[in-house]
């Protein structure tokens, strides 16, 4: 039907799409290729001829990942160490309990929001909407007097603790659960639970033999989602750890400061190695975000069938 | 019917090689069991939290027993037990901080007034001093065993030895006795005493006539006293010169008569002062006043800013002639895969005065090399500009979802009554996509108008004001200004409490405009 009209005109607009598409994919692409670049690449040094070709190196890769002291003494030094697999494992333990928290306490909630009726179930439906403006930070000030003041009496969730962030960041995480899974629970078949129900099924039997077996690939995708969100959860971390034992992986990528006076001027940020931590703190989560990508297409499909 | 049994049964997992009676047993006892384990250790940490003087913690924690073994041993409603957990999570970790940040913002909470009144009492009454002619002691900590014995030796010759304790359980003072003559030689070096210091300043000695004598230095051990007496009426009286200090519950602090201040401070209410300071204190209203400003600017650009290039971009990208679409979708989703907080931090990168190269690109095109950190009016265009390359995939992302949910005929009809793509841009697409998108753009507008990340990880708040007295930037919004001020040097968490009050408020308000939208059936449902 466009047929008849397509003409210069429009083979003009579509150029000028494309290039417009191509600058703000430059744009917003740049700075993560950028990021690989810097990691892979030596630093120039005063005494060696510019040269136009780059010289690659695994020297900050090796220098992160702990395999071996790669700093050069013409280079700057860091003022911190690079401490990478202890902020992986704070970080990893961090989300794996608070996830595996969240995610027991979401489940069966969901599926009350989404299948059983109760009183006031209008109005906690309203509550769960709102409740998720309220960002972590303007509670951080909560949790850390209250972590402070219970911190005597059970050390493992005081102030500077990872207990204590892991519960700070587990109603956030639970409440996000709760969400996503209630969405998906409502668009499951109801044939299957209703069928179920007329067979003698209690609802728990029901949420425990039907719902859950059909939510499982949701709730993989779930899980890996806000393990991956809490790994790197930049506000509470900072305003509730202190200790640099304690440093998750955001506190860790802040400390490639520059030794003072061993830069001579300029940058404080050692540009390649903190390159390097970035790439490499970040594969996780690129990781989970591809592999959920998949998940999430297929995840209908499977449950669904006529 | 029956084909539907067969899918119910193929979902059932398949029944684990437990025998039926055991199996059953299992269903019957399993949650009792765990039920009552549940309930005892609830049990056991309110008790722990009274202990403790926690006591509004410890009726919190036996409130949520009762509402547990209610919600599944009584209540009617199986619905109940299925919120219990989620509805939990939502009181413990959300609502009682919530109600917690107002209580807080009630009272002079800071790290010069962090205890609680019994606290801070404690710690004075602990405090010692040395009365005139006091005896100190050359101290030596020697090994008897696995246990320890404590030598004294005053400056006149005498030598004392105590009995024999472990380091475990100092609570008592340690009795001693007269010696003379050299002592056997198991001194424990200067090493180790610095690892036990901790546990040894806890230590008390009692000597022979009754004086106690408590470490003073490495080495050194003196009869000092306790310096507080605590009297009936609340009120504490120096040994040493007699005078009298006094709680006073206004400004959290024990006061002598003169109305100096003994530290430490304590916790104490003080009413709306936090709020009335906010709003009349010249120092802090001005800065305050600012940052609000600038939040509001920086949310309303951001949100519309990055809603304008992605409704732009997902209209192109929905043009169904337009080649190569999916693939750039893909390339537009990518960057969505890198956690923010590093984002931010490899984009400040580029932004860096000399390495940077945003300013490598400047200097080439127009020989310059702007201070993008530590001018104001730069700082705050490079906050929005980082905050829209943030966001606008995402915009482009629910404009793409919102686009493709628009009936196609309706362009078809408009593309044969002649309309161009600007027409269909301005009286199909954008009236279609308003319902829909407004509750969406008002959580955007309540999520930038809180943020704090990228602040904390781009400037820090960066350049500062030189003239306010809380720690507050140029570039800080009112969530990143309220972290400066709770967990920065003056730790004032009364006043960050009363902020996020206020933004509690203003985030209330939003989240019901957004609600009330969402709640009106647009052509999407």
């Amino acid at each position: 039907m466009m047929g008849m009209v397509v003409g210069r005109e429009v083979r003009w607009r579509k150029r000028a799409a494309h290039v417009l598409i191509w600058l703000t994919l430059a744009l917003i692409l740049y700075p993560f290729a950028n990021m690989v670049w810097q990691a892979l690449t030596a630093y120039t040094r005063a005494d060696q001829a510019a040269t136009w070709w780059p010289r690659f190196t695994a020297d900050h890769l090796i220098l992160v990942l702990g395999l071996g002291d790669t700093t050069d003494a013409s280079t700057w030094r860091l003022a911190a160490r690079v401490d990478f697999w202890l902020w992986m494992w704070n970080s990893v333990k961090v989300a794996a309990i608070t996830t595996a928290l969240a995610t027991s306490l979401a489940l069966s909630t969901a599926y009350a929001f989404a299948r059983l009726r109760f009183g006031g179930r209008a109005s906690l439906d309203n509550l769960l909407y709102m409740s998720h403006f309220f960002p972590g930070m303007l509670l951080a000030v909560a949790y850390w007097s209250i972590f402070n003041r219970i911190g005597n009496t059970f050390p493992l969730i005081g102030t500077d603790t990872h207990g204590g962030l892991v519960l700070a960041l587990a109603g956030q995480a639970t409440l996000g659960m709760v969400w996503a899974f209630k969405g998906y629970f409502e668009q499951l078949p109801l044939e299957i639970e209703e069928a179920a129900r007329i067979d003698g099924a209690t609802d728990w039997q029901t949420f425990r033999m039907i719902a859950l077996p059909l939510a499982r690939p949701m709730i993989v995708v779930m899980v890996l989602l806000t393990a991956t969100q809490t790994m790197y959860e930049p506000v509470l971390s900072r305003a509730l750890l202190n200790a640099s034992d304690n440093a998750t992986l955001p506190l860790g990528l802040t400390r490639f400061t520059v030794e003072a006076g061993s830069a001579g001027g300029g940058t404080s940020v050692a540009l390649h190695e903190f390159a390097a931590a970035a790439l490499l703190a970040s594969l996780p989560g690129v990781l989970v975000f591809l592999f959920a990508q998949r998940w999430m297409d297929h995840s209908l499909s499977g449950a669904v069938k006529g | 019917m029956p084909h539907k049994l067969i899918a119910a049964q193929r979902v059932r997992p398949a029944l684990p090689i437990i025998p039926a009676s055991l199996h059953t047993a299992l269903a019957l006892w399993g949650p009792r069991v765990l039920g009552a384990a549940v309930s005892l250790i609830g049990l056991l940490v309110t008790m722990q939290l009274y202990l403790a003087g926690q006591w509004l913690f410890a009726l919190v924690a036996l409130l949520v027993v009762c509402a547990g073994l209610f919600v599944y041993m009584q209540a009617r409603s199986s619905a109940w037990r299925f919120l219990f957990p989620g509805l939990l999570a939502s009181v413990l970790f959300v609502l009682l901080p919530i109600a917690y940040t107002v209580s807080l913002s009630g009272s002079n909470y800071s790290s010069q007034n962090l205890l609680t009144f019994g606290r801070a009492t404690d710690y004075l009454l602990s405090t010692r001093y040395m009365p005139e002619g006091a005896q100190r002691y050359n101290f030596t900590l020697i090994t008897d065993g696995k246990a320890y014995r404590a030598v004294l030796e005053s400056e006149a010759g005498e030598a004392f030895m105590s009995e024999r304790f472990t380091l475990g359980g100092l609570r008592k003072p340690v009795p001693m006795k007269a010696i003379s003559g050299p002592i056997a030689d198991h001194a424990v070096d200067t090493a180790r005493l610095i690892q036990h210091l901790n546990t040894l300043r806890a230590l008390v000695l009692q000597l022979p006539d009754g004086s106690t004598a408590q470490m003073s230095s490495l080495q050194r051990f003196d009869a000092s006293r306790p310096l507080y007496r605590q009297n009936a009426d609340g009120s504490l009286s120096n040994q040493q010169d007699g005078s009298v200090i006094r709680p006073n519950h206004q400004s959290g602090y024990y006061e002598t008569s003169a109305g100096e201040r003994v530290p430490p401070g304590f916790t104490a209410s003080a009413g709306l002062r936090q709020y009335t300071t906010l709003l009349t204190d010249q120092g802090l209203r001005e800065p305050f006043l600012k940052v609000f400003a600038w939040t509001l600017a920086y949310s309303l650009l951001t949100v519309a800013l990055s809603f304008g290039a992605g409704l732009l971009l997902a209209s192109l990208l929905s043009w169904q002639e337009l080649e190569f679409r999916e693939t750039y979708k893909l390339l537009y989703y990518l960057p969505s895969a890198v956690p923010g907080m590093i984002a931010i931090l490899i984009v400040k990168m580029m932004f860096f005065t000399n390495t940077g190269e945003v300013n490598t690109v400047l200097d080439a095109v127009f020989g310059i090399r702007p201070e993008w950190f530590a001018t104001p009016a730069l700082a705050r265009t490079m906050v929005v500009a980082v905050s829209v390359w943030l966001y606008f995939p995402y915009m482009m992302m629910l404009c793409l979802g919102l686009i493709r949910a628009i009936p196609a005929d309706l362009y078809e009809a408009s593309a044969l009554a002649g309309a161009g793509p600007l027409a269909n841009f301005i009286h199909i697409t954008l009236p279609l996509i308003a319902r829909p998108v407004l509750p969406v753009l008002i959580a955007s507008f309540a999520s930038t108008f809180n943020n704090a990340s990228l602040i904390m990880y781009l400037t820090e708040g960066g350049p500062s004001y030189l003239d306010t007295r809380e720690p507050i930037g140029m570039t800080d919004l009112i969530a990143s200004a309220t972290y400066n001020i709770a967990f920065f040097s003056g730790s004032n968490f009364g006043l960050a409490a009363a902020i996020s009050v206020l933004l509690f408020a203003i985030v209330a308000v939003l989240a019901f405009a957004s609600l009330r939208l969402s709640r009106s059936r647009g052509f999407m449902d």
